[in-house]
């Protein structure tokens, strides 16, 4: 309420302008494939919107990947990088299913809402020591949340390959949760659960917490300039600091909504990237909560699209990885354009 | 030549003067005077608005400074510009280095050291091409910069402000090395504003002031007296006076404060209430510590500072808010205020920890509110939209929001530093009309400033500042500004110049 209204519709049409320079090589892209574009264009659509299993698949992907856009975004308001989202989920899908296998509270919603907030604080956690360093010792953030991400997948790997391998499974892999923790699917044949709604409801959360609260406005006046924040009386490293820490929970939180409303356990290779498809997601909404759905939604109509284009056409389902580095390129060459150079 | 900067400041009026082949000229004025964009005009950064330069006799308009640097021009700015963790001789040689290179692209690293040698040694200097940059000394470092352009066979070389980085004894040693230079027939360039140093050195001064060439005088003709004079200009109008209305209870103290670096040293003053204290000086003497030292942003090594009795030296930037004191920054761009963010977000911004705009949500009606009067109040020009951009509006209105934003603290103390640096004399004089109601309320104001006119209109007594120190002190009426720029240009009082007595 209290923003630049020029400022933002500048960034929308730049946004836009990006989109279609996306799409126009895409569209080269799967032409070069053998395949026309606008054929090709078609089954992506038909594939991830054409009828309502296949729109609430769409919708059901972008849970993890709203969120991890979020985990980018908050950080980013007060100039923060956090590119440790990628470990910071899994952390939080390790401590949901920590949970959902050890303990049970006796009713199911007391169940999901702990083992919500324990994935939370374990995303926290794993975002809380490259906050401190930096803060402390100036240790780059953009570094150690990077570095965290593979140390994570490591423990994570050693964690379920060792103390919590479920002892009946050949593979490596946490048990199952307990049923009572269990996010139900929604509709018959459809991953799609409520899981979708506490996305949207974070991000709701966050645009209210951006512009209407105090504190919301410090991240923001911390990002546009730290100096004048400091000469304010805003303090500045415990403002950063607390954005990391939002944005490691809402990466947690992603983890163990995947684990209570789908894996419902954490295996080898968890998570295909999402931390980092996250990060691509924020770039290009200019970390704007209410821009990162928009976005959300059409990497993930992508990435549903894409299995039919497969399907229907010689254009193999990798196409979409091809086309998702198209956007990495141009979101790089756009971003110095639009948002301009800024300290990390 | 001319310069006349996009947003309407005229940086040079114009100036003409003349360099001779194989002399010492320096360049003499305040800062703001004009001395840094004519020698960024001749070095081929800035493009002049009019006038030409002849160089040789020969038409010069450089567009770029590789044109400046292939006819001989040197440049060695204040900021050094060398790589820390490689050697001196690979810091020189840099970006020429593919004359030293074999066919297979390998640096003879003998033969680039052995150049380099040979050119300290003509300048009987005691630096070894093998040291390591970051091993050095300040002074040698710039000795360094200073190798990099006469290694490139510059004929002609500018030296900007050399001596502010130097420690009064690196001084002497210095401006030997600068005679050096010219005893291999090289014509510099000399900016200061350092008169010891200035006769010590040159041949001939140039004066500038605000954007003229006062004139181009040879040492002899000339004294420093004099040109602190033409420097400072003492033709000052005191059209105004002070306000009256000093009480006699003291609101700030200052007990002997120093910093780390030595930049300030020992400094203390009172500050009564309804008093406005000027800090006069040239750019660069502590005025910037001063104010970071107040503001809670500068680790002092000693002293202490008292706000109404009660020490806030261990308080950071939020508790001396709190504590009552309100800050106008020197840099409004850079750190007054957020230029991207919208005037409102602007006004709030440390007024938000007041509970003005409530605890936790923001009350967007008291926000709108406060803000509109301030931008009534200070007559700041954002075409009744106040959610613009504060990067849109002008700098004069910039600095009426942040000087407006900052009295709305109804402070017990405001610390102001230039706050009418580069405004239009409508702003500058609404500017000056607030301090005066604000100390009629029983606040004090430190009035740092670089306009002299402006502290001897308005403050009730003046310290002067020359390398961290406080010079002297004067309280109105008892004003002379000539004698405050023979402190302000270290003529008098300086302890530790070893040229401040002739």
């Amino acid at each position: 309420m209290i923003g630049t209204r020029t400022l933002s519709f500048r960034k929308l049409l730049l946004s836009l302008l990006l989109v279609l320079c996306i799409l126009s090589v895409w569209a080269l892209i799967i032409w070069f494939g053998g395949e026309s574009p606008f054929k090709g264009f078609r089954y992506i659509i038909e594939g991830s919107l054409g009828n309502h299993y296949q729109f609430l698949s769409t919708l059901n992907k972008m849970v993890p990947l709203i969120l991890a856009a979020a985990a980018v975004a908050v950080p980013a308001w007060t100039g923060m990088w956090n590119i440790g989202g990628e470990g910071q989920l899994l952390l939080g899908a390790f401590g949901a299913a920590l949970v959902g296998f050890s303990i049970d509270f006796g009713v199911g919603l007391v169940n999901i809402v702990v083992a919500l907030i324990v994935s939370a604080a374990f995303g926290m956690a794993w975002a809380a020591w490259p906050a401190f360093f930096k803060i402390k010792l100036r240790m780059d953030e953009v570094v150690t949340t990077l570095m965290g991400n593979y140390i994570a997948a490591q423990l994570i790997a050693y964690l379920i390959n060792n103390p919590f391998r479920d002892p009946r499974s050949p593979l490596a892999q946490t048990p199952y949760i307990k049923s009572s923790f269990v996010i139900p699917y929604l509709f018959e044949g459809s991953q799609f659960s409520a899981t979708f709604f506490v996305a949207i409801g974070m991000v709701l959360v966050l645009f209210i917490f951006r512009k209407r609260f105090i504190t919301g406005y410090e991240f923001d006046i911390t990002g546009s300039n730290p100096v004048f924040a400091g000469l304010s009386g805003i303090r500045v490293k415990k403002t950063k600091l607390l954005s990391m820490l939002i944005g490691g929970a809402l990466a947690g939180l992603a983890g163990g909504l995947l684990v209570l409303g789908m894996t419902q356990r954490v295996m080898q290779s968890f998570s295909p990237g999402y931390g980092f498809t996250g990060l691509l997601i924020c770039l290009l909404a200019f970390n704007d909560p209410l821009l990162i759905v928009g976005i959300a939604f059409l990497f993930s109509a992508l990435q549903t699209g894409s299995v039919n284009l497969q399907l229907f056409t010689s254009v193999p389902a990798e196409i979409s990885g091809v086309l998702q580095a198209v956007m990495v390129l141009f979101v790089a060459a756009f971003k110095t354009f639009i948002v301009g150079r800024r300290e990390g | 030549m001319s310069k006349t900067y996009p947003n309407g400041l005229e940086a040079l009026r114009e100036v003409s003067f003349e360099v001779r082949k194989g002399e010492i000229h320096a360049i003499v004025g305040e800062n703001g005077a004009g001395k840094s964009t004519l020698m960024n005009i001749l070095f081929g950064l800035i493009k002049p608005t009019s006038g030409e330069i002849l160089f040789n006799n020969n038409h010069f308009s450089p567009k770029h400074p590789s044109e400046a640097i292939d006819l001989g021009i040197g440049m060695v700015h204040q900021h050094f510009k060398l790589v820390q963790s490689i050697t001196v001789a690979e810091n020189i040689v840099l970006g020429m280095e593919n004359r030293f290179q074999s066919k297979l692209r390998r640096v003879d690293r003998e033969a680039m050291n052995e150049s380099v040698a040979s050119l300290i040694d003509r300048l009987r200097m005691s630096i070894s091409p093998d040291d390591r940059i970051d091993s050095l000394p300040i002074s040698k470092r710039q000795q360094v910069e200073i190798l990099k352009v006469l290694y490139r066979e510059a004929d002609f070389v500018i030296l900007d402000e050399p001596t502010a980085v130097l420690a009064p004894n690196e001084v002497e040693d210095f401006l030997e090395f600068v005679r050096g230079i010219r005893e291999m027939g090289k014509t510099v360039i000399f900016i200061s504003h350092r008169l010891g140093e200035v006769f010590s050195l040159a041949d001939r001064i140039t004066i500038l002031r605000r954007g003229n060439v006062i004139g181009t005088f040879d040492k002899r003709d000339v004294d420093r007296e004099s040109v602190a004079n033409m420097m400072i200009g003492t033709a000052t109008d005191l059209s105004e006076d002070p306000p009256d209305c000093l009480g006699n209870e003291s609101v700030l103290s200052v007990e002997g404060i120093s910093d780390v670096s030595g930049t300030i040293r020992d400094l203390s003053f009172q500050l009564r209430e309804g008093e406005i204290l000027g800090f006069a000086g040239v750019g660069g003497n502590g005025q910037e510590e001063l104010f970071e030292a107040l503001a809670g942003s500068l680790r002092l090594v000693s002293g202490d500072i008292r706000l109404v009795g009660s020490s806030i030296s261990s308080l950071d930037t939020l508790e001396r808010r709190r504590a009552g004191l309100a800050l106008i920054t020197d840099d409004r761009m850079g750190k007054g205020l957020a230029p991207d963010r919208s005037i409102v977000e602007n006004c709030m911004a440390g007024h938000h920890k007041f509970g003005k705009f409530g605890k936790w949500l923001i009350k967007d009606t008291d926000a709108r509110s406060f803000t509109e009067s301030i931008v009534a109040d200070y007559d700041v020009r954002c075409g009744k939209n106040i959610k613009t951009a504060v990067r849109a509006l002008s700098g004069g209105n910039m600095q009426k929001l942040l000087v407006g934003r900052e009295i709305a603290y109804e402070p017990v103390v405001l610390v102001a530093a230039q706050p009418t640096a580069g405004v239009d004399v409508a702003a500058k004089k609404l500017i000056h009309d607030s301090f005066r109601r604000l100390v009629k309320t029983g606040s004090g104001v430190i009035l740092i400033s670089g306009d002299l006119e402006e502290i001897m209109g308005l403050a009730n007594r003046i310290i002067v500042l020359y390398r961290g120190r406080a010079v002297t002190e004067m309280t109105h009426p008892h004003y002379d500004p000539t004698e405050i720029s023979y402190y302000m240009t270290g003529i008098r009082g300086a302890q530790d110049d070893r040229y401040s007595h002739s």
